[in-house]
């Protein structure tokens, strides 16, 4: 019996932590830039999915609900893995309930990790940016707007590369705009069971020809203590 | 320059982000009487174009906050000239915070200022609010309206938890209070899920909701 063809198609940030992928599982990356725009982002991944649904028997998204992005997505012709998870950084950090913890416990918080690094995009990469085009003073201004209520700025370890030259830049930023710096310790537990399984509740499977749905990233059954949403007034 | 042609420079000038220009002729327009809501619509309208250049990546995040930034100060300078209009004209409470897990406040500060201009008294709780704060505030100070505002999606278990919360702990025989959630990724999905009343993306569409409950309550 032949082995189920894999697919990845992954954002920029994500494929950085998967790779170097198992030679017989493909991988197409996506523009990072694409999540600020849910909309094109999730046009990128459907035309990707349709130009990719003969190349494999199961598609896996390297992204979570990423601001509904995903929300609707289909392939005719295989099945689609995305993991439960709100975004990239729970990936990062190995599971949706380590994003949670560190959410609750310190909910402003930057997260950086070597691919947000590299794409250069974030508010102090923008300051950058905003120093040349419109000066300091503006540049700092809005800055401090971007960053009103965060305390501190955690460089995600996920052991996966070296983190030294990271780790600087990491440092430098946090001393530079007032935040405490911390490294969290991630973890590769969430991508390697995006690509070996087991797909459990920690992902949404999708049948061909089905789509993804608001609801599959908050099923009910997985929200413990709570029940179901009153009715509407 | 035309009525017209004035409004129609405001919204170029706001989108460009030219912040001394819009506060000048908002100033302006004020001083010469003219009515503080139009301004403060033609903004709203600015700020949507802001929007779409920030999707067509023409902008970066700091256009969105820079943008958000002038019509902030322009809701600022509009307050006192809105105030004389809205005498004797009291809207209604509303209790407002950005949910638990979640500190971004600069979409629910836009909403403060514009429930104030159009003359609701707004009590901000302020953000990474507990749902048990919001409940002891509901408890001890009812309010006309609760508005609760989240960016990230962690929000979004927080607003469900603080809707079952406060919904759990209604007076029988009170009637319920409407829950309004609010922030720029929201949807009618996350809406049903957190089990709020209605969902808003914008802050004067914030407002015009407010007004029709208010109105609601007030013509029984």
């Amino acid at each position: 019996m032949t082995e189920p063809r894999k697919l990845v198609i992954a954002c920029a940030t994500v494929i950085e932590e998967m790779l170097p992928l198992p030679p017989d599982v493909g991988h197409l990356i996506l523009d990072f830039g694409l999540h600020t725009d849910p909309g094109k982002l999730r046009q990128a991944l459907q035309n990707a999915i349709d130009a990719s649904s003969g190349q494999a028997d199961t598609i896996i998204l390297g992204y979570g609900l990423c601001s509904q992005g995903v929300i609707g997505l289909r392939a005719t012709g295989c099945t689609l893995v995305v993991p439960r998870v709100d975004d990239c950084i729970a990936i990062f950090l190995g599971s949706c309930s380590a994003y949670r913890q560190q959410s609750r416990s310190e909910p402003g918080t930057y997260y950086l990790t070597k691919g947000w690094i590299e794409v250069g995009d974030s508010p102090f990469a923008e300051y950058e940016r905003m120093v040349a085009s419109r000066g300091t003073k503006y540049a700092e201004r809005i800055i401090r707007l971007m960053l009103n209520n965060y305390k501190r700025l955690a460089l995600i370890n996920t052991g996966q590369y070296e983190l030294e030259r990271y780790r600087d830049y990491a440092r430098r930023t946090a001393l530079r705009f007032g935040l405490r710096y911390e490294e969290i310790e991630g973890s590769t537990v969430l991508v390697k069971k995006m690509l070996n399984g087991p797909w459990d509740d920690e992902f949404i499977v999708v049948q061909p020809g089905q789509a993804i749905q608001f609801e599959d990233f908050f099923p009910t059954s997985l929200l413990p203590g709570l029940t179901s949403p009153p009715p509407r007034a | 320059m035309a009525d017209e042609e004035i409004r129609q420079t405001l919204i170029t000038h706001l989108v460009d982000l030219d912040e001394t220009y819009v506060l000048k002729l908002a100033r302006r327009l004020l001083d010469e009487g003219q009515d503080p809501l139009t301004i403060i619509k033609d903004c709203e309208y600015a700020m949507r174009l802001v929007g779409e250049r920030y999707e067509k990546r023409e902008y970066y995040l700091s256009g969105l906050i820079m943008a958000g930034e002038i019509f902030r100060e322009v809701m600022m300078i509009s307050q006192p000239s809105m105030e004389q209009r809205l005498v004797g004209n009291a809207s209604g409470r509303v209790l407002l915070g950005t949910v638990q897990g979640d500190i971004h406040d600069i979409g629910k500060d836009i909403v403060e200022l514009a429930l104030q201009c159009y003359g609701f008294t707004v009590e901000d709780l302020g953000v990474d609010v507990s749902p048990q704060s919001f409940l002891e505030r509901v408890q001890s100070n009812p309010p006309d309206i609760i508005g609760l505002s989240g960016l990230v999606t962690v929000a979004y278990e927080s607003m469900r938890e603080t809707i079952q919360l406060v919904r759990g702990h209604s007076t029988p025989g009170q009637p319920t209070i409407p829950i309004i959630v609010g922030g720029s990724i929201l949807s009618e999905a996350i809406c049903r899920f957190v089990g709020a009343d209605f969902w808003v993306t914008d802050a004067l569409e914030g407002v015009r909701i407010c007004q029709r409950i208010v109105q609601k309550i007030d013509s029984p």
